[in-house]
């Protein structure tokens, strides 16, 4: 999964852009509304984390240009004003909303949550065929067997399982597999689908490729 | 209780009765001047009416041949509204008038002849009441000399029944009394109308208030005041209300920002210390969080600080003022900004004036102010550059601290916000050592201590801030 965090604390920033790496997730961190507007729309993500209270641009303002923008992803307001009225406002614009300070083990949870909710699923587990990918575990199951992938390989097998029968494009792929400073190899999306595809034998699901469009799995 | 009672009544309650009572007595007085009136007129008949009779006696030296049918007399003594009866000296009756019904004459007969005469030379008017009859009577002395030069003194007692006239007098004092009470229920309620079409803006001023929201206190007059009074009342609390929606939006904003402020270190606190216990870390991992954690808590120490001395200043609560020494003030408030100007390897020019420029004021919160602006001239001042200090006075006497830099400066929006709690020069916030307080704060004491600041600045070039304080 792949998250843009925008937020101006440089201590708050770090520690979450960290804390949620060190779950397997890809983090772009960004110290502005600006730079985070840029980031969103130069890049694609699973989920937006932003701060309400931004320089240069607000969260709200953030979220509304991305939506003008027709940029999906769940949009997650972290934010001091607990006040009533400020919950319903952020609300307004984006899919959760959470009051500074929080507790690690939350912001994952309702993460987690509100991600589910954007892929239209009400519980962690995706099952495309006899294929079982379990969200929270980060863990893939052919007939209720293991099948061991590295975390870029579920990643992938992840972006391509949320969105079946959508054909995703080498850019679109990349962009949720890799940090917007993290450059991919010209050719390791090629050879992380080759590997991919090898674990999956097995698998009513076959990964193809729509030539010069880009990648999709079908479901046998 | 008084105080509990509706405007209108207050007003239209005294006005009403006020109505009323003068309706009562214009209708007595109007009913007291008619009956006197016809009085008058009715004693004047009967004078008239007594003269005839007194003329006719005189006229025949003696009673008239009153069997003239033809004769002015006989008509007088054939009226049944009219009375007469002469006596002479000795109260023998001479004649009594045929006009009345023998019953009433008789009773009249007997009212006059039993009748004291305490007047015996004098002519007398007198009421003669007969059951449901109001007869009045008057009484003359006749004197006249006979052929032979005799006086013969003659009593004539003559009377009109005025009990048509009492009657017609009373459906008067009637009609009076209705159309008083008509007009007393006109005027209550056209008095009352208008009371309460003149306080209907009132009612709906208070109804509008009531509905007041709190937490959104957004107030709108629903109609047109409908008189100057009213309009002056609606102008100004529509512009308390403004003003209070701007001191609530102040308010607002300052929860917002300081929230922000305090919550969002702690929260990175929170979250570092987590991720950093999530799992084993180096040395070198725990030390780095350990910095960034002190780091933070000495930004909170700071921001707590400021934050409390704007609630100072806020409240008020200011010592009682002395004669402080600027050139002092300055020196000491430098001395503890020396080692963040050295760090930014800045250059301080400060030439200690000889003369000592005084000012009345509080030395802790001036020492503050001057500290504020001095620490803003070195945060918004690259490294390198420069900040210069001048004291001297004025063309009008007054003591000018200049504080000048070569820093990032600020345009004119930026200058217009500057003093708002937490606004920052640097609107982008890089420079994460300012919370927007500083200046704020130093705005606010030196106008409490009426001084005058003058900011000049341009974006890249530096700012420059003159303090005009008043004479010591």
């Amino acid at each position: 999964m792949k998250v843009l965090l925008i937020e101006d604390n440089q201590l708050l920033g770090r520690s979450v852009k960290l804390g949620l790496e060190e779950l397997g997730w890809i983090v772009d961190l960004a110290s502005d509304g600006e730079e985070g507007l840029y980031l969103a729309q130069n890049s694609t993500y699973d989920i937006f984390l932003i701060d309400r209270m931004l320089p240069k641009l607000s969260g709200i303002e953030v979220i509304r240009k991305m939506r003008e923008a027709r940029i999906d992803g769940a949009a997650i307001i972290i934010t001091a004003l607990g006040a009533t009225s400020d919950k319903i406002s952020g609300l307004e614009v984006a899919d959760d909303y959470i009051v500074k300070p929080f507790e690690m083990g939350e912001l994952v949870a309702r993460m987690k949550a509100v991600y589910r909710r954007s892929i239209g699923k009400s519980n962690a587990l995706l099952e495309c065929g006899n294929l079982g990918i379990n969200l929270n575990e980060q863990s893939v199951t052919i007939n209720g067997d293991k099948v061991d992938l590295t975390a870029k390989e579920f990643d992938l097998l992840e972006s391509l399982a949320t969105r079946q029968n959508h054909v995703c494009s080498r850019a679109e792929l990349s962009g949720l597999l890799y940090s917007f400073n993290g450059e991919p190899e010209s050719n390791s999306l090629d050879v992380l689908l080759g590997r991919l595809r090898k674990k999956l034998q097995g698998a009513t699901v076959e990964i193809v490729t729509i030539r010069s469009k880009g990648f999709m799995l079908r479901v046998e | 209780m008084w105080n509990r009672v509706s405007l209108s009544i207050k007003i239209a309650g005294p006005l009403v009765l006020m109505e009323i009572l003068g309706l009562i007595f214009g209708g007595f007085t109007l009913i007291a001047k008619i009956e006197k009136a016809r009085a008058k007129e009715m004693d004047a008949l009967l004078m008239g009416q007594a003269d005839l009779v007194e003329e006719s006696f005189r006229f025949s030296k003696g009673p008239p041949d009153f069997n003239d049918k033809h004769d002015l007399f006989g008509e007088l003594d054939r009226n049944p509204k009219i009375f007469f009866l002469v006596m002479n000296d000795a109260s023998k009756v001479l004649y009594v008038s045929k006009g009345a019904k023998p019953a009433v004459q008789k009773e009249l007969s007997d009212a006059v002849m039993t009748r004291p005469d305490r007047t015996p030379h004098l002519d007398e008017l007198f009421d003669i009441i007969l059951g449901s009859e109001k007869w009045r009577a008057t009484k003359e002395n006749i004197e006249y000399k006979d052929s032979v030069n005799n006086l013969t003194r003659w009593r004539v007692y003559t009377a009109i029944d005025e009990t048509a006239s009492v009657a017609e007098l009373n459906t008067i004092r009637q009609m009076i009394l209705v159309g008083a009470l008509g007009l007393a229920i006109l005027s209550s309620l056209a008095t009352a109308a208008i009371v309460l079409l003149t306080t209907s803006n009132l009612r709906l001023f208070a109804q509008s208030l009531a509905r007041i929201n709190p937490e959104n206190p957004v107030w709108t007059f629903p109609v047109a005041a409908q008189s100057s009074e009213e309009g002056l009342l609606f102008a100004s609390f529509g512009k308390m209300m403004s003003e209070m929606e701007t001191a609530r939006q102040n308010q607002k904003l300052f929860i917002a920002n300081a929230s922000h402020e305090l919550k969002t270190p702690v929260a990175g606190m929170m979250a570092a210390l987590e991720v950093l216990l999530a799992r084993e870390r180096s040395s070198a991992d725990y030390q780095a969080v350990c910095r960034d954690l002190l780091k933070t808590v000495k930004d909170l120490r700071r921001l707590t600080g400021a934050l409390l001395d704007t609630s100072l200043i806020e409240g008020g609560k200011l010592q009682p003022y002395l004669s402080l020494p600027l050139n002092d003030i300055v020196d000491a408030v430098l001395e503890r900004w020396k080692p963040s100007l050295k760090l930014k390897a800045m250059d301080l020019k400060w030439k200690r004036p000889a003369i000592v420029y005084s000012i009345l004021g509080n030395q802790e919160l001036i020492d503050v102010a001057i500290s504020n602006l001095i620490d803003n001239a070195i945060k918004y001042t690259q490294e390198r550059g420069c900040v210069e200090i001048t004291l001297d006075r004025a063309h009008d006497g007054q003591v000018r601290l200049a504080i000048r830099d070569n820093g990032i400066g600020m345009g004119a929006e930026e200058r217009e916000k500057l003093g708002d709690i937490f606004f920052r020069a640097d609107v982008s916030r890089s420079n994460k050592d300012s919370f927007g307080l500083g200046f704020a704060n130093a705005k606010k004491i030196l106008q409490s201590h009426g001084a005058k600041l003058v900011v000049n600045s341009k974006p890249g070039k530096g700012t420059e801030i003159n303090i005009f304080f008043p004479s010591a």
